[in-house]
């Protein structure tokens, strides 16, 4: 079977589920994701396996598609093995944990909130403000702009991560417009749609791309964007003022909405 | 090869009976610039500005086969050693003008495993603390028959 390593992962999967079982054995769950286009070979590297088990992994599928290990070609990764992100790294970590707590209270307010309501339109829009400000252009101006711009953009890797992006601005917008028309069903819809992709594209930007990233990334590379990210957090040092703000504030609501069914001191306003 | 006998940083080890040849033919010099002793350079120097500085301590060139070509190449030096150095306020001080006034890029801190090193990172990791800016710094530890220990972000 020539050029297996350069078959997608998921055909290979789709043709031999048994590859997807010791994929998941090397913990590489490409099995579980939606929109996997990496190539076999790539799955090594970008997983960043120790020659030992990629040869192992090798030797595995090599065994199911009944042809020789050295067949299945594996990219094993470059770069030194570094047991803790780099500064610039940690940085999008850090802001990943922020845009979660905003995603983590999305299941609460797609079952409490009501854009019939004044107050809740508000704390909607403020929702979609939060997500545009600081996912959007906080946290990708140095992610999408910065860091991504140093590679090659046609890898695939970066172009499903583009598309996730897109998707989540879509899913924002659609949340907008269900607010607008007070479609408190279609509003439920579209929060339940972005927390699932926001919840699978942060873990894979976390365990999988950043990881990969950083092993490519020189130190020069790291402190050139480290100083180019306190720049940019000191030009918009504004929009992460008002996202924290806002963040506590819509933590405190429905933290209280748990208790009481509605925000604590407010009429709701029916217009 | 020996052990420790007394303090890490002083006990004898001998490793005299272990052979290599090592590499072969010429080895260039990385090195760019002079003076490389923390006490002589001064940190506003044309090397440091914008630069990735390595302060390195002072036996680590001596135990590592690759220093030039693998840790030296495209960086500008200063070294140090943090036991037996004297008046090292000073070094914290040209740390901090590396960082505020040559706004240097990164930072990166070689020491040996022995323990009385780890001043010289501690050292670093102050300066930059005490600078107006950040820089990244990464540490690295050699171990005694010069191997990479660890290699990391701080």
């Amino acid at each position: 079977m020539p050029d297996i390593g350069h078959r997608p992962v998921v055909e290979v999967i789709e043709n031999h589920p048994r590859v997807g079982e010791i994929l998941r054995d090397h913990d590489i769950a490409c099995v579980d994701c939606t929109e996997a286009s990496c190539m076999l070979k790539d799955v090594v590297s970008i997983h960043n396996l120790e020659p030992e088990q990629a040869e192992e992994l090798a030797r595995q599928v090599a065994a199911v598609l009944g042809v020789d290990p050295d067949e299945v070609e594996m990219e094993v990764s470059s770069g030194p093995t570094r047991s803790e992100p780099s500064p610039v790294i940690r940085i999008l970590n850090d802001e990943h944990l922020t845009i979660r707590r905003l995603v983590g209270l999305t299941p609460a307010m797609a079952e409490q909130v009501d854009p019939a309501t004044v107050s809740d339109r508000d704390l909607l829009h403020g929702a979609v403000e939060f997500i545009r400000a600081y996912a959007d252009r906080y946290h990708h101006a140095k992610e999408e702009e910065e860091l991504f711009s140093l590679f090659d953009q046609n890898l695939e890797i970066f172009q499903v991560m583009r598309l996730d992006h897109e998707m989540a601005r879509g899913e924002v917008r659609a949340i907008e417009e269900a607010t607008e028309s007070q479609d408190r069903a279609a509003v439920a819809e579209h929060l339940s749609a972005y927390h699932d992709l926001l919840e699978e594209h942060i873990s894979k930007e976390d365990d999988v791309l950043y990881p990969w990233i950083d092993r490519q990334l020189t130190d020069h590379q790291v402190g050139t964007l480290f100083a180019r990210f306190r720049q940019i957090e000191n030009e918009m040092a504004e929009i992460r003022r008002r996202s924290e703000e806002f963040l506590q504030k819509v933590e405190q609501a429905l933290a209280v909405r748990d208790g009481a069914g509605r925000v604590s001191g407010q009429t709701p306003k029916t217009n | 090869m020996g052990t420790f006998h007394q303090c890490p940083g002083s006990g004898m080890v001998d490793r005299s009976d272990e052979q290599d040849e090592g590499r072969s033919g010429d080895v260039s010099s990385q090195l760019r610039q002079w003076p490389v002793q923390m006490h002589l350079v001064s940190p506003v120097a044309p090397y440091y500005q914008k630069a990735d500085v390595l302060l390195a301590a002072d036996c680590v060139a001596y135990a590592l086969g690759d220093f030039h070509a693998e840790h030296l190449k495209g960086k500008a030096l200063g070294i140090a050693c943090p036991k037996l150095d004297q008046q090292q306020t000073v070094y914290l001080e040209k740390v901090k003008a590396w960082v505020d006034q040559a706004k240097i890029n990164t930072l990166t801190v070689m020491i040996m495993e022995v323990p009385c090193c780890m001043g010289l990172l501690s050292m670093a990791q102050r300066a930059v603390q005490e600078a107006d800016r950040d820089v990244p710094i990464k540490a690295f530890t050699v171990s005694l028959k010069g191997e990479i220990l660890s290699e990391q972000w701080v």
